[in-house]
């Protein structure tokens, strides 16, 4: 007799809580499901996402029908070379140019009255939507390095240019550290915090800037899914899809699917030519400024076709 | 995919763990056999001893106290290299003695068998090692009574249970069966009423509530299905018939599951109306290991136990045992209780490596820490039906020690559970002998000398009620 209403709790008890928790698991049954836990590296970076589009005054020198998207990746000071930034026959690492060539070649478009848009600008210059200045130039960095905050942004500063930045977000450095030329370095979250004024940062991957054993860039080798599960990491981390630049420029179709899937606006690649209204926004070629790169050769890149 | 299996196991899983909770929260009403029968059935324990020397005294003791007349029982003295026999034969006065034997099971040769002179229902055989299944096997042969009851000599059976086996056996279907074991060292008291006193180590709280769970729980859903696997060597009844038409015990690592496959076995081939049943109300005491090591030493024999009787018998599952048992057996013990060990184990590290899945992880294990307090509760509640009191201060000991085991002791089982996976297919047979301290913890009206003479007990603080 006395068992039961013990019987009646326990199982009044045990039915009203299963049934609470498998209702909160349904009900939330993605979040639970499909949630990560979010590592310190994988936070989001907190920065300014504001599209910044100008109006130019285009009567005295006419607006642009292409645009050079000049792609860089590493700045140093050549008093900082040594061994390690030069191959085997000597030559300084192709992606590496001189920070006196850098202040030159920004000094350059400068004088000329160069615009350097903001990536928004590019886009809605590509888009037809907005006509900017006969001389514009788009100027990127590839990878996200330090130097790009360390040499680099105090020049862009000083001529007030705009820049943006394909991260490599896999490598955001999360314990800032002293800079050191002889290390490749990445920029850190107060790096770039700091430099958002000038740069706007964008996905070049989390971590698929790699090469698989047969030497196929991973962004083509590797399965769709993860290249979606990658890349999507990235964008989370960036905070912006506006734009993504292809490592190694390698994609096939499967990407081009994946950047639609992930509504990504615009894509780079290392095609050279100068970008053109009506081309692809998928397919956007660059002009690689590499060390051997003279302020001859740069004028004809921002100059023909 | 991985998503999809995870929830279809763990919603199986569910529902067991549900089962066990049910089955015996329904269907467990109280003591049944709080009637003593005026006609006693004849039985005949075996104590298997090997090295016993610690503990031994124990057993017999329990044994002088049963409320039962019509039995007699077997120390069978297994080649101990210790001073097991030397203590045998000045505790009981013992004299050499003819004893018709049935010749039908194999064993080690046998010294002598000798009749305590004091206590004549007590026989000591005295023979060469040749392990626990191969003494059984000799005691099986001398064994004057059809019921069978195997007892571990680390275990002391409780004054009723005799009694109580012999109301459950009227029922003319019962085969085989299994009593209740408690863990000793949780009771203490005089011994026709000890009581659970949980101001004990951790390590023994949770053994205590293990075989709360293990018995009231589980055994008691699984004898309803039919699905009873393993009868607890430390505390069986057989009917000695069944015993020889399945040949007696086999040496093996784990000698108790496998005769009790061998009796389901028999049961569905041979004799469907028979069956396996648990009685609760038959209980004993067992010493429980003391250390981390000798508890793993002890839980990695069951699992190597375990596994050595899945290969024997996984393969005639369905064919030649009943459903009910082949289903516990293959998706309870083999798939949840085995195969998850292993996944179980590194989860963790998946989680603390790739960010996958903690949220899903944390969502099941709110629902397996909610079974795991439910379980207990439960255990708890059918303890006390059958008439175990637990004091204010234990209950309150149990409701802050409960919540911590399932978050800690309650791991041990799945480390348990793959190094005994891991070790059945590195070493088989080794099995280390877990290490026994005879601390005695229910008291005796009388107790026994070690010249043999009951002598009168005098209990020191305990009350006596």
């Amino acid at each position: 007799m006395m068992k039961r209403p013990a019987n009646f709790l326990l199982l009044t008890i045990f039915f009203v809580h299963f049934a609470i928790l498998v209702t909160y698991f349904i009900g939330n049954f993605d979040a639970i499901v499909h949630a990560k836990y979010v590592f310190a590296a994988e936070k989001p970076i907190q920065v300014e996402h504001q599209p910044q589009i100008r109006t130019f005054n285009l009567e005295d020198e006419g607006q642009a029908d292409m645009v050079p998207v000049l792609m860089y990746h590493r700045i140093i000071d050549e008093n900082d070379l040594t061994t390690v930034h030069f191959d085997e026959q000597g030559e300084l690492y192709g992606t590496i140019i001189t920070l006196n060539q850098f202040e030159e070649q920004m000094k350059y478009l400068h004088d000329e009255e160069y615009t350097a848009l903001t990536l928004h600008e590019f886009q809605a210059f590509m888009k037809e939507d907005l006509e900017v200045p006969k001389n514009s130039v788009l100027i990127t960095f590839d990878d996200g390095f330090k130097d790009n905050y360390v040499n680099a942004y105090p020049v862009l500063k000083e001529y007030g240019f705009h820049a943006t930045l394909f991260m490599i977000s896999g490598r955001i450095d999360r314990d800032p550290r002293d800079y050191d030329p002889l290390d490749a370095q990445f920029l850190s979250v107060a790096e770039i915090e700091a430099g958002a004024d000038v740069f706007q940062y964008m996905s070049h991957t989390h971590m698929f800037h790699e090469r698989d054993e047969n030497g196929e860039a991973y962004l083509v080798s590797k399965d769709k899914e993860s290249i979606l599960t990658d890349i999507e990491t990235s964008l989370y981390i960036l905070g912006d899809k506006t734009a993504f630049a292809y490592p190694f420029g390698e994609y096939d179709d499967d990407t081009l699917d994946v950047l639609k899937e992930l509504e990504i606006e615009m894509a780079f690649t290392i095609q050279d030519g100068m970008a053109k209204r009506g081309d692809s926004l998928f397919e956007i070629p660059r002009r690689g400024i590499y060390h051997a790169t003279t302020l001859e050769i740069f004028k004809n890149l921002i100059t023909y076709e | 995919m991985g998503l999809a299996i995870t929830i279809f196991m763990y919603v199986i899983f569910f529902i067991f763990q549900t089962l066990y909770i049910f089955v015996p929260l329904l269907s467990v009403k109280g003591n049944r056999y709080k009637q003593k029968l005026g006609f006693e059935q004849g039985m005949t324990i075996l104590i298997p001893a090997y090295n016993e020397e610690n503990i031994i005294k124990n057993c017999i003791q329990s044994i002088l106290h049963i409320d039962y007349r019509k039995y007699e029982a077997f120390i069978i003295n297994d080649g101990s290299s210790d001073n097991t026999m030397e203590l045998l034969k000045s505790l009981l006065k013992l004299e050499k003695v003819n004893k018709k034997k049935a010749n039908k099971l194999a064993h080690k040769q046998i010294t002598a068998v000798y009749q305590s002179a004091r206590f004549p229902q007590i026989f000591v055989i005295d023979k060469a090692n040749g392990g626990k299944a191969d003494s059984l096997n000799a005691g099986i042969e001398y064994a004057e009574y059809e019921n069978i009851v195997t007892l571990d000599a680390d275990s002391s059976l409780d004054v009723n249970s005799l009694q109580v086996i012999n109301s459950a056996f009227r029922d003319e279907n019962a085969i085989a069966g299994g009593g209740m074991v408690h863990i000793g060292q949780a009771f203490h008291g005089d011994y026709t009423n000890p009581k659970p006193k949980l101001s004990i180590r951790n390590l023994m709280k949770f053994q205590f509530i293990q075989y709360l769970a293990n018995f009231y729980l589980y055994k008691i859903t699984q004898a309803k299905f039919n699905a009873l696997a393993i009868i607890s060597g430390a505390f069986g009844i057989f009917k000695k018939s069944a015993l020889f038409e399945v040949g007696g015990y086999r040496i093996t690592v784990g000698e108790d599951m496998d005769i009790t496959m061998r009796i389901q076995k028999l049961i569905k081939t041979k004799y469907p109306e028979k069956k396996i049943l648990f009685i609760p109300e038959a209980v004993c005491f067992t010493e429980g290991p003391e250390s981390f090591r000798d508890l793993f030493k002890q839980r990695i024999r069951w699992q190597k136990a375990f596994i050595d009787c899945i290969i024997i018998y996984g393969p005639s599952l369905f064919t030649k045992f009943g459903i009910g048992m082949s289903l516990f057996l293959i998706v309870d013990a083999l798939i949840l209780g085995t195969l998850t060990a292993f996944p179980t184990l590194i989860i963790p590290f998946i989680i603390l490596f790739s960010g996958q899945g903690p949220y899903l992880a944390l969502m099941l294990f709110a629902f397996s820490f909610s079974l795991g307090i439910f379980q207990s509760l439960v255990a708890l509640t059918i303890t006390q039906r059958f008439g175990y009191k637990f004091s204010k201060r234990d209950r309150i000991r149990l409701g802050l020690f409960v919540p911590f085991e399932i978050v800690t002791y309650r791991f041990l089982g799945v480390i348990f559970n793959t190094f005994g996976t891991v070790g059945y297919f590195i070493n088989k047979h080794s099995w280390n002998k877990v290490k026994r301290h005879g601390t005695r913890h229910q008291t005796y009206r009388e107790d026994l000398s070690d010249e043999g003479k009951v002598v009168e007990f005098t209990p020191k603080k305990s009350k006596i009620g």
